[in-house]
């Protein structure tokens, strides 16, 4: 059954948003998706045979130790908004 | 002189003897581009840089500093970073970014004193099967320009296997280098999780992703993987690792091979099945031993890759936010409203399907149900693949169900497309090398390709047994790739 009250919920948590057609298309799409995903919901595992915990694997972190960085004019090329040194967003509030 | 069939190791001969010098090979690469790219579409960005590039190559080979790569023609997948050079995930997202640093590969390869023909495309950030989600448009199979190459690293493998370049760098989430290698009938190597650097790799799910290399043979490949594989301090998954080249050639007698039977069942189309089946008797005819295996949790590989890669790909892709580069709507009025217009408008359909998916996955409610199943499923997946390799080498497996299909039959519903993952993804789950080569031909001429799964570090091993079966395997290649 296609749920679109859960769309609109995942679309809030993941900032994204659907108009009548799209969300009708992306709630037929997450249905079919959810039912293939559905299959491993009734698989019996346990954590007790198969332990969550953190793997090896990874090296140390690197020292906390200053490191030369790039010049603040590279790293905002890429923005659309800048001033001075500084990235220009919209206002957050009033 | 037909330079784009030769091997990396023939052209540099070439260049070393001077019959070549580094611009005329590049020149060589860029005419072929003008020529067969506008059928094609493998590229999203051609470097106009290349030339430079090529010159200084050409000055290392004549100061007598010349590498493995130096002067050698590379197209790299448009989620590595290069800086610079436009790098845009196949993304209106990132429709104009210009990365101020190189991916840790691009930088080694650079040094090396490789020449970037220029930026491959793919599916959008690298979610798909089929180049087809690809902002840029599609690329299409050089044995059949009806088909998809393959995805994501459908650019990667089709500039290959039309000549368009001399090997290329892909990316590997859950088959993205295997499968078009497969359906291209070029080698694709996806390394061990850790050999490869991801620093640079743009994230989709940063515990699968992995950087490889595809080529017309193993050898290609193995230069091409010895070249970037190494410990990097900016990514803290990456490991020190042996070179792979000085293993190709050794003995392959005595190999044990393992054959999961569940790969072998419903959805393998018949042609695949023979192809592969014949492979394993060209190795048994080879001296290696054949041994029936198992993986009974095979059946639960699709659900539980999508989930773990769509939680993560959630999480990676909520940095794009049109502020810091790419993508700014102009829409809204408001911080969040612009936001969120920023998203719709940049990110296309099977992006946004990813991302609700890991959303759901990982939201309250759902999050033990969903998520927490599909981990405690990844760690039986590897257990399981521990067991086989208890008293197997390697594990040989068709790379795909079937052939490559047409551009548009798998357009409907979006698990069709999922589906077609179904013999790849575990070896992204356990973190283990697999190597596609091509085994076979359809009926209608397509390339079959089959894969073999090593041992973590093993990369070695695969390709030298992949370098072994294609010593003797009979190419066809058509007019595209000629």
């Amino acid at each position: 059954m296609k749920d679109y009250q859960l769309i609109d919920h995942l679309a809030a948590l993941s900032r994204l948003s659907f108009t009548g057609a799209e969300k009708e298309e992306m709630a037929a799409d997450m249905e079919s998706i959810m039912n293939l995903m559905d299959t491993i919901t009734q698989v019996e595992i346990s954590e007790e045979e198969y332990p969550l915990t953190a793997e090896g694997g990874m090296e140390l972190l690197r020292a906390d130790e200053e490191r030369p960085s790039m010049p603040a004019e590279e790293v905002l090329a890429n923005a659309k908004g800048k001033l001075y040194h500084f990235i220009a967003v919209q206002k957050l509030m009033d | 002189m037909n330079l784009h069939l030769k091997s990396i190791k023939e052209l540099r001969a070439l260049l070393d003897g001077g019959d070549i010098t580094a611009p005329e090979l590049t020149q060589y690469y860029l005419d072929r581009i003008e020529k067969l790219d506008p059928t094609i579409r493998a590229f999203i960005t051609v470097n106009d840089q290349a030339m430079k590039q090529a010159e200084a190559a050409q000055k290392m080979i004549e100061s007598g500093c010349a590498g493995p790569l130096t002067g050698i023609v590379l197209g790299i997948k448009d989620n590595i970073c290069t800086k610079g050079l436009r790098t845009t995930c196949a993304s209106r997202m990132l429709e104009d970014f210009i990365p101020p640093y190189h991916a840790t590969v691009a930088a080694k390869l650079e040094e090396a004193g490789a020449v970037f023909i220029g930026k491959l495309n793919m599916d959008e950030f690298a979610m798909g099967a089929s180049t087809t989600t690809s902002y840029f448009g599609v690329t299409r199979n050089p044995y059949d320009t009806d088909r998809v190459p393959g995805g994501s690293s459908g650019g990667s493998a089709a500039a290959v296997a039309a000549g368009l370049c001399v090997a290329s760098l892909g990316s590997d989430t859950g088959g993205s280098i295997r499968q078009p290698a497969s359906f291209c009938g070029v080698t694709g190597l996806k390394p061990t999780y850790g050999r490869v650097s991801r620093s640079g790799l743009i994230a989709f799910a940063s515990s699968l992703d992995q950087i490889g290399p595809i080529g017309k043979s193993a050898r290609d490949c193995a230069v091409l993987l010895d070249a970037v594989s190494g410990a990097d301090p900016l990514d803290m998954t990456s490991k020190p690792s042996d070179p792979v080249l000085p293993q190709m050639g050794k003995p392959v007698a005595g190999t044990v091979i393992g054959i999961p039977q569940e790969f072998f069942g419903e959805g393998l189309s018949a042609e695949v099945r023979a192809a592969v089946e014949a492979a394993a008797g060209e190795f048994e005819a080879m001296g290696c031993v054949i041994k029936e295996v198992s993986m009974p949790s095979l059946k639960y590989a699709i659900p539980a890759y999508y989930l773990i890669a769509s939680a993560e790909a959630s999480s990676n892709l909520a940095r794009y936010d049109g502020v810091r580069y790419g993508h700014l709507s102009q829409e809204g009025e408001t911080f969040d409203q612009r936001l969120i217009a920023t998203r719709n408008e940049g990110f296309g359909r099977e992006v946004k399907r990813r991302i609700l998916l890991g959303t759901y996955a990982l939201s309250s409610g759902y999050f033990d149900a969903y998520y927490k199943k599909a981990c405690l499923l990844r760690r039986r997946i590897r257990r399981e693949y521990e067991e086989i390799f208890k008293t197997c080498d390697c594990i040989l497996t068709p790379t795909a169900p079937e052939i490559a299909f047409r551009i548009g039959e798998k357009g409907g519903d979006p698990t069709e497309m999922y589906l077609a993952d179904i013999y790849t993804v575990t070896v992204n789950i356990a973190g283990l090398p697999a190597v596609s080569t091509t085994c076979g031909y359809s009926s209608e001429g397509m390339p079959i390709g089959m894969s073999l799964v090593g041992k973590a570090f093993a990369d070695g091993e695969i390709l030298n047994l992949a370098d072994a079966f294609e010593k003797k395997f009979q190419y066809v290649l058509n007019d595209f790739c000629l």
